[in-house]
This record gives C-alpha cells, structure tokens and sequence, in this order.
C-alpha cells in the first residue's frame, strides 16, 4: 500500500476534526454579532468548514477503501519510524534545529551579520557544502552582500 | 477606455531615460534568468523573495525589477532543459522534449539561441496584447458592480479544478484550505476577529507576502534539501548567440501561432506557462508536416514552446492589470507588490493612476528588450551557474526568505509565519496537495465574500440579485462549464494514464 494513502488517512482526520471547531466557532460568530444570516462574519467559514467536513471525509472514505483503518493506522505509524531512523530525515530535522536556532533565538539577540554568519556556517557545514575557507568566504561574501545591498542601497530593515 | 499612445510614448521615456528604472529592469533581467536557470528555484520565488525588498523604491522602479525578473524566468529556465535535461522552471518542461535532444547532438548553442530568440518575441507578442487589450478589459470592467466583481472571483475560484494536479479532492481541499486562511483576521464587513485565538498580529489576517514566501521559496528549500545530490557538469560548447535567418524562417510560423495560444493561455487564471508549452508543442506536432520527426531534436519544438510560455506572461498580466484577478502564480505574487506599493490592481488603477499603468506596459517590453541583450551576452555565465551547488545556495535563499518577510512590517511574527508556512507547504507538495490553489483562494477569497455580502446588504437579503445581471450570470456560468470541463478532462486523463501502465504491464 502507497505510504501517501496512510498519511491522508490521518489528514483527513485531523481535517475533520478541524472544521467541526470551525462550525461551533462560525456558529458562535453568527450568535455574538446578531442579525441576518448574510450578515454575519460566520457565514462564509461554516460555509467553508462544511465543504471541508465534505471532503475530508471523501479523502477519509477513499483512504479506507485502499487498505482499512487498523492498516492505514498501523502503516503511518511505522512509515513514521522509518522515517524517524532515515538519514534523509535525520539531516532535515538538523537543518530545520539550526533553523529554529537562528529564527528563535540568535535573530533576535545578535546583530544581523553574527547571526547570520553562524546560522551560514553551520548550515553549509551540514550540508557539506563544501571546505571550511570555502564556507567562511561565501558566508562572509553573502552577509556583506545582503547587508550591503538591502540595507545601505535599498534601506530595508533586516532583522 | 480609449489607448492613450501620448501616455505610452512618454511612459517609454521615464522608463528607459531614468537610469535608476533601467539598471533595475537590467538587474532584474540578469536575477530572472539565473533563477530560472537553476532547477528548483522558479520565477515565483524569485519575485516572492524580491518583493519585500522593492517596497522602499518608487514604484516604477520596483516593479520594472520584478516584472524583470518574470520575463527572465520564463526563458531561464530553457538554459538547464536544454543543456542538463532538467527544466529550471515548470514552464521549461516542455522544451526538454527537443532541446535537449539538440544538444546531445551538439546543437546547444543553435538550440539556446533559438530559445532566446522565440522566448523574445513570444515575450514581445504578450506584453503588446497586454498593452493595446487591457485598457479595453478594464472600461467594461469599470461598470462592474459588487455582483459581477462576485462572479468573477467565483470565475476564478473555479480554475482551482483545472490546476489540481493529480488529484482533484486534494486541489479543491488546498483551495478550500487557502479560503479558510483568507477569512483569519477583522471581519470586512462588522469588524469581528475570526480565528486570530487573541493574537493580535492575526487581527489583519496572515500577511500576504511572509505566506507566499513560506509556501513558494522556503517550503521549496525543503524539498531540495530532500532531493540534493550532484550537480552536473556542463559539457556542451556555447558558440551561438543568435539563430540563423534558415532557422527563423522555418521557425517563425511556430512561433506566431505559439505567441497566440501562450498569450490566450496565460489570460486565463490559473493556467500558466507549463500548460501553455505543452498545448503549443502539441499545436506544433500536429500541424507539422512531418510529425515524426518531434521527440528527435526539432528547432520548432524548441520555438513553439519558448515563444508560448514567454508569451503567457503579457497573456497573465491582463486580468491582473484590467481586473485585479492574477493570471498564474507570479502575477499573484505581482498582485502583492501592486498592494506594498499602495497600488490595488483592477479597473479603477487605470481611472487613479494611469501613468503607472503605461509604466508598468513600457516596463514589460523593455524587459524583453532587455533579456535579449543580456540572454545573448550572458549565456555562458547561465550556463556555468547551472553547476552552482545546492548545498551552498539553501542557506543563502533560506536567509534571503526570512530578511525578506521580516522586511515588511519588521515584525518577528511574520518570520514565524513564513517558517510555518514554509512546513505546511513541504508536507503538502510531498504529498501531492497542490499550492497555487491556496494562493488563488488567498487573493479571490476576500474578494468574493466581501462582494458577496456587499451585494446581500444592498439587496436586503434577497439572493435574486446574484442572478440579477447578466455579465455576472455569463460568469457564473462559465465557471461551473470550466469546472464540469476539467473534471471530465480529469477523468479523461487518468484514464488514458491507466491504459499506458496496462499497456507497459502487459508482456
């Protein structure tokens, strides 16, 4: 059974789940504000959130008529574990750490270029981009070349 | 609305007299180009990520930039079809097909030259159209009412069908997903926050380019991350930068007839240059006089598809100019840098500032102008970029993705936005949920409810007054006749799909 098969399976789910919030929250909209139907700031969302209740459950229907919900579930959870040991996946989870690192917390402590250069270099260096002069000189070319550019030519505030 | 070829003459001089404008349309020529030669990075990310950083210059200047970049794009993406056998762009897919066959034969320079020429006057063919038919569109347009401006965001939601991909549940819940987005925020109508849980950044609802950003530049960094390996080596010799008169002469009905479909294909929103390629290859074959002969190395292939998907951006920037309604992914991502330079794109641009509107047609054939001069000059270092590795240029785009959604508001949040966005979009292309639907959703969204609930308060309730006018009727019924179309088209497809793995299966 495809892998894509199990993952729609759980996202319809969580879909579903998610437009019957958005029908209570529309309802309640239309309850806060008062007034006719077409009025109301929830008409257009219960609107939307039905349609998605409707085709989610048509993904959900489609996903169970390709291998049954026990296998659907028992097939996400170990593609999941798969994907948990895949180096492929390891490197992603890395990336995406420093990622976080840099957005979260050395953009908004550090100044731009120390930020960005240590976000740069550790990234390449995860990426074996290349060697570690080759790194700092793209890095160090990079940073100039944004701050440069976007900073003193177009004044655009960088984080 | 009359053309005004007074305001165009001038319009030519403030572009191409003012220094400032021309270096940007050159700089942005050049990026479009480099962009579009590297495979993974599309001219939407390119123009996504330029938008932010444009907002501070005049808007002539800016958005001869990115309409720079558009048109570069476009034809950069034929350098790595045709050279490496991967199309830089989507829009280039259909040229691997001939060019890349030329250049295993040793033809690259004659099948470049070729692809510069035709995506030149297909590029040409399209913002002339543009220019002398938007000025019209927009007139009829301006006795639009809240009806019609309704059915036509209902028009354009129903194209989401034709741009689902492989699987039209997924398309329509993307679409459906982008609509939910567009309601986050102050109601237009009574001022009340829908979905924003008390964070007040969500009071205006997701901002728009920090969201086109994580769905088109960062969500695509995580897939090339996913999909690294080596980069190829460039082989072939580059030793033309112009077709010859033999070649343009076989060449040139292609091209014409090519220039049409890409620019009628572009108009229609939703469709873009991909699709315009193909239809134009398949015109091509079947009007050849030896067909057979397509698959093998063919100069008209190479014509055919250039000169269409170039085409398809004058062809896009229609709607988007005359009605406010994007032609493809980067006209929609236009539409914002229209919006940061205080600009809202549709009939009334043209009663409030036609001046821009002139700017923007001189702008646009300037730009093809200028990706002749700088195609043929610069080919080889296109070439040569192509071998620039992934690996180096993740991190840069990932830094130039977050200072860019940053630039905006210079609100974190908006960074935050663009990260999240950024996973939503990976998981959804990894599992075949198409993106333009959200970004069409995102934009005709707002349009249609507010116009939709305008109309309701105006008629006093009574829903007659949808079906009331007849330009909004035709609309409404030509998007539920383009909806039925697709979804038999759909079927149509698959089915054929289905008979080709039979027919491989079968010993």
């Amino acid at each position: 059974m495809d892998k894509k098969t199990h993952f729609d399976f759980v996202t319809s789910i969580g879909l579903m789940i998610l437009s019957l919030v958005m029908i209570v929250d529309s309802y309640r909209m239309g309850v806060d504000v008062g007034g006719a139907l077409y009025a109301s700031p929830g008409m257009l969302p219960m609107v939307l959130a039905l349609l998605l209740l409707l085709t989610s459950a048509m993904l959900l229907k489609r996903s169970i008529r390709n291998g049954g919900a026990r296998q659907n579930l028992a097939g996400f959870v170990a593609w999941f574990d798969i994907f948990r040991k895949s180096r492929m996946a390891r490197e992603m989870m890395v990336g995406a750490l420093i990622l976080a690192l840099y957005t979260f917390v050395l953009a908004p402590r550090l100044p731009f270029w120390m930020s960005t250069s240590m976000f740069m270099i550790l990234l390449m260096a995860i990426l074996k981009a290349t060697s570690l002069v080759k790194n700092l000189m793209i890095t160090a070319l990079v940073v100039g070349s944004i701050y440069g550019v976007f900073q003193m030519v177009f004044h655009v505030p960088l984080p | 609305m009359d053309f005004d070829f007074a305001l165009l003459y001038h319009s030519f001089g403030n572009v191409m007299l003012d220094w400032h404008v021309l270096l940007a349309i050159f700089i942005g020529v050049t990026g479009g180009i480099t962009i579009g030669a590297l495979p993974g990075l599309t001219a939407t990310m390119g123009v996504a990520l330029l938008v932010p950083f444009t907002f501070g210059r005049p808007p002539v200047e800016s958005l001869g930039m990115l309409l720079g970049i558009y048109c570069g794009g476009m034809y950069g993406g034929s350098i790595s079809a045709i050279l490496i056998r991967t199309p830089g762009t989507p829009a280039a897919a259909a040229t691997v097909l001939e060019g890349y066959p030329m250049g295993q034969r040793g033809e690259a320079g004659r099948a470049l030259a070729m692809a510069l020429f035709a995506s030149f006057s297909g590029g040409m063919f399209g913002a002339l159209v543009m220019t002398f038919l938007s000025p019209y569109v927009a007139g009829v347009a301006l006795e639009f009412s809240y009806v019609e401006y309704f059915a036509l965001a209902l028009f354009g939601l129903s194209v989401i069908i034709s741009i689902s991909g492989t699987s039209i549940i997924k398309g329509v819940m993307a679409g459906l997903f982008g609509l939910v987005l567009s309601t986050i925020g102050m109601d237009p109508i009574s001022g009340y926050p829908r979905f924003t849980f008390g964070v007040i950044d969500l009071m205006e609802g997701p901002s728009f380019i920090p969201t086109l950003i994580g769905l088109f530049a960062v969500a695509e960094l995580f897939s090339n991350i996913e999909k690294m390996g080596v980069t190829e080596k460039i082989k072939a010799r580059i030793g033309q930068y112009f077709p010859s008169l033999a070649d343009i002469k076989t060449s040139a009905p292609n091209i014409l007839k090519s220039s049409a479909i890409g620019t009628i294909v572009g108009a229609i929103p939703g469709a873009g240059g991909d699709i315009a390629a193909f239809v134009s290859y398949a015109e091509a074959k079947r009007s050849s006089r030896h067909p057979e002969k397509f698959g093998t190395g063919l100069i008209e292939g190479v014509a055919a598809t250039e000169s269409a998907n170039n085409a398809c951006s004058g062809g896009a920037m229609i709607p988007l100019l005359s009605l406010g309604v994007p032609g493809d992914a980067v006209t929609a991502v236009l539409l914002g840098a229209f919006i940061v330079q205080g600009l809202q794109p549709g009939p009334l641009l043209y009663k409030e500032h036609m001046d821009i509107v002139y700017n923007v047609f001189a702008a646009m054939i300037v730009a093809n102008v200028a990706m002749l001069v700088v195609g043929a000059f610069g080919v080889r270092f296109f070439a040569r970029v192509i071998g620039i590795q992934k690996e180096i240029l993740i991190p840069i785009i990932f830094v130039l993705s977050l200072c860019g959604s940053y630039a905006m508001r210079q609100n974190v949040f908006d960074v935050y936005l663009t990260i999240g966005f950024g996973v939503i979009g990976y998981l959804m292309q990894r599992y075949d949920y198409p993106l333009s639907p959200i970004l069409l959703a995102l934009i005709l969204g707002p349009m249609a409810e507010a116009n939709l609930r305008r109309s309701m308060v105006v008629s006093g309730g009574d829903w007659h007054i949808l079906v009331s006018r007849p330009i909004a009727v035709s609309l409404m019924v030509l998007g539920v006749a383009f909806m039925v179309a697709s979804v038999f088209n759909h079927k149509r497809i698959e089915k054929r799909l289905a008979e080709a793995r039979l027919a491989d299966t079968t010993p």
